[in-house]
C-alpha cells in the first residue's frame, strides 16, 4: 500500500476570541466615557491649565460660553473666535468691544432660549487660561463677562490633589 | 432483508463546527478603538467658580461684589513684585485687626502656599463667616490666582469675592 505523506502540517487557526473579548470590553469603556459636551470643555492643546485640589461642577441649568486666553491670542465661544491678543485686550477698546459684543449676544441667545421654552438657564462663563498668564488679563474678561450679565464665572483647572504637598516638598 | 435509512437520522457525517469568520469585525474594531482613544479625555478637568450675582450688584472691579456676609472682611493680597510697601507673597487683613505677612522665600516668585494655607486653616477656626476676598496684582501670574482661591475654598471659605488691587501709575520724577 502506497503511503502519501502529507508535505505540510495543517496551520493551526489563530483564536482571537479572548481579543476580540477585550476590544469589546474596551470599546464599550471608550464610549461611555465620551461625549461631545465633554469634548468642548477639555483642555485644550498647547495650554498648561492651573491645579487645584477642590474642584466645583457646573450650574444644574448652566449654559457655557468659552473663552481660551492663550499667552498669544484669545479665542471665544466654542468655534474658537480670534479676538485679539492680549495686549490688544488691554489697550484696544474695539478688541474689548468685540468680546463684549459677543458676551452680550450669547446671553441674549439664553434668554430668548428660556422665554421661549420655559427653560431657567443662567449664562455661565468658563475662562480656560493658560497658568503663566498674567491677572490683569484675566481681570478684563471678568469684567467683560460681569459686565456681560454672566453671573457664573468659572476658571477651567486640572484636578490634583497633590500640589500642595508638591509645593512643600519643592520649598524644602 | 434490507431497510433504507430512516428518513428521520441524521445521515450526515459528523463536520467540525465552523467557527464564525471573526475577521471583519476584528478589522472594525482595530479602527474604532485607536480612534476613540485619540479623543478620550485623559485628564479631569475640575472648576473653580466665581459668583457674581450679588443683590447690590458689585462684581470685580466693585466694592462689595459677591455674596453679602456679615463679620469682618477677609482680605488676602497677593502680590508679585517688590516696590512701594509691596513685596512678593502674601498679605491676610481683616483677621482680629492684625496683618499676616507671607513673604515669598529668598523675595523669589515661589509662593509659600503651604504657609498660606495654615493660616487661612486658623483664621477659618476663629472666623464665623465662610467669605474672603482675594485681592490681586496685576502681574500675580494666574496660577498662583488660582491656587490661592484653591486654598480658601479648601480652608472652608467657599464665597471668594475676587477684586483687582487698585493700581495707580505715577508719572515718577
Amino acid at each position: 500500500m502506497r503511503k502519501v505523506r502529507r508535505k505540510f502540517a495543517d496551520a493551526a487557526a489563530l483564536s482571537i476570541t479572548s481579543l476580540l473579548d477585550i476590544l469589546t470590553i474596551l470599546l464599550v469603556f471608550l464610549i461611555k466615557n465620551i461625549s461631545m459636551e465633554s469634548q468642548k470643555i477639555s483642555a485644550p492643546q498647547n495650554m498648561l491649565l492651573p491645579t487645584t485640589i477642590t474642584n466645583q461642577e457646573l450650574i444644574d441649568n448652566g449654559l457655557t460660553v468659552l473663552v481660551k486666553v492663550f499667552p498669544d491670542k484669545v479665542l471665544i465661544g466654542t468655534d474658537n473666535i480670534n479676538a485679539g491678543t492680549l495686549t490688544q485686550l488691554v489697550s484696544d477698546a474695539t478688541s474689548r468691544e468685540i468680546i463684549f459684543n459677543y458676551m452680550k449676544n450669547e446671553a441674549n441667545q439664553i434668554s430668548l432660549l428660556n422665554s421661549r421654552k420655559g427653560t431657567n438657564y443662567q449664562p455661565c462663563m468658563l475662562i480656560q487660561a493658560d497658568k503663566s498668564i498674567p491677572c490683569q488679563y484675566i481681570t478684563q474678561l471678568v469684567k467683560i463677562g460681569a459686565g456681560a450679565t454672566f453671573a457664573n464665572i468659572y476658571f477651567s483647572t486640572l484636578q490634583d490633589e497633590n500640589w500642595l504637598r508638591q509645593s512643600a516638598q519643592q520649598a524644602r | 432483508m434490507v431497510y433504507r435509512p430512516s428518513e428521520g437520522r441524521n445521515q450526515k457525517k459528523q463536520t467540525p463546527p465552523i467557527q464564525p469568520d471573526l475577521v471583519p469585525l476584528m478589522n472594525l474594531f482595530i479602527t474604532i478603538v485607536p480612534f476613540l482613544l485619540t479623543i478620550v479625555v485623559i485628564s479631569q478637568v475640575a472648576m473653580v467658580a466665581l459668583n457674581f450675582s450679588t443683590p447690590g450688584g458689585g462684581g470685580p472691579g466693585g466694592s462689595s461684589g459677591g455674596i453679602g456676609g456679615s463679620g469682618p472682611e477677609i482680605k488676602v493680597i497677593i502680590m508679585a513684585s517688590a516696590g512701594n510697601q509691596l513685596y512678593p507673597g502674601f498679605e491676610i487683613r481683616g483677621w482680629e485687626g492684625k496683618t499676616v505677612s507671607i513673604r515669598n522665600q529668598g523675595g523669589g516668585t515661589k509662593f509659600d502656599f503651604v504657609t498660606l494655607n495654615s493660616s487661612l486653616a486658623a483664621i477659618r477656626k476663629s472666623v464665623s463667616g465662610d467669605q474672603i476676598t482675594v485681592v490681586v496684582y496685576p502681574d500675580v501670574l494666574y496660577g498662583d490666582l488660582i491656587q490661592t482661591i484653591d486654598l480658601c475654598k479648601l480652608n472652608g471659605f467657599p464665597n471668594v469675592i475676587y477684586k483687582p488691587a487698585s493700581v495707580s501709575y505715577g508719572s515718577g520724577g
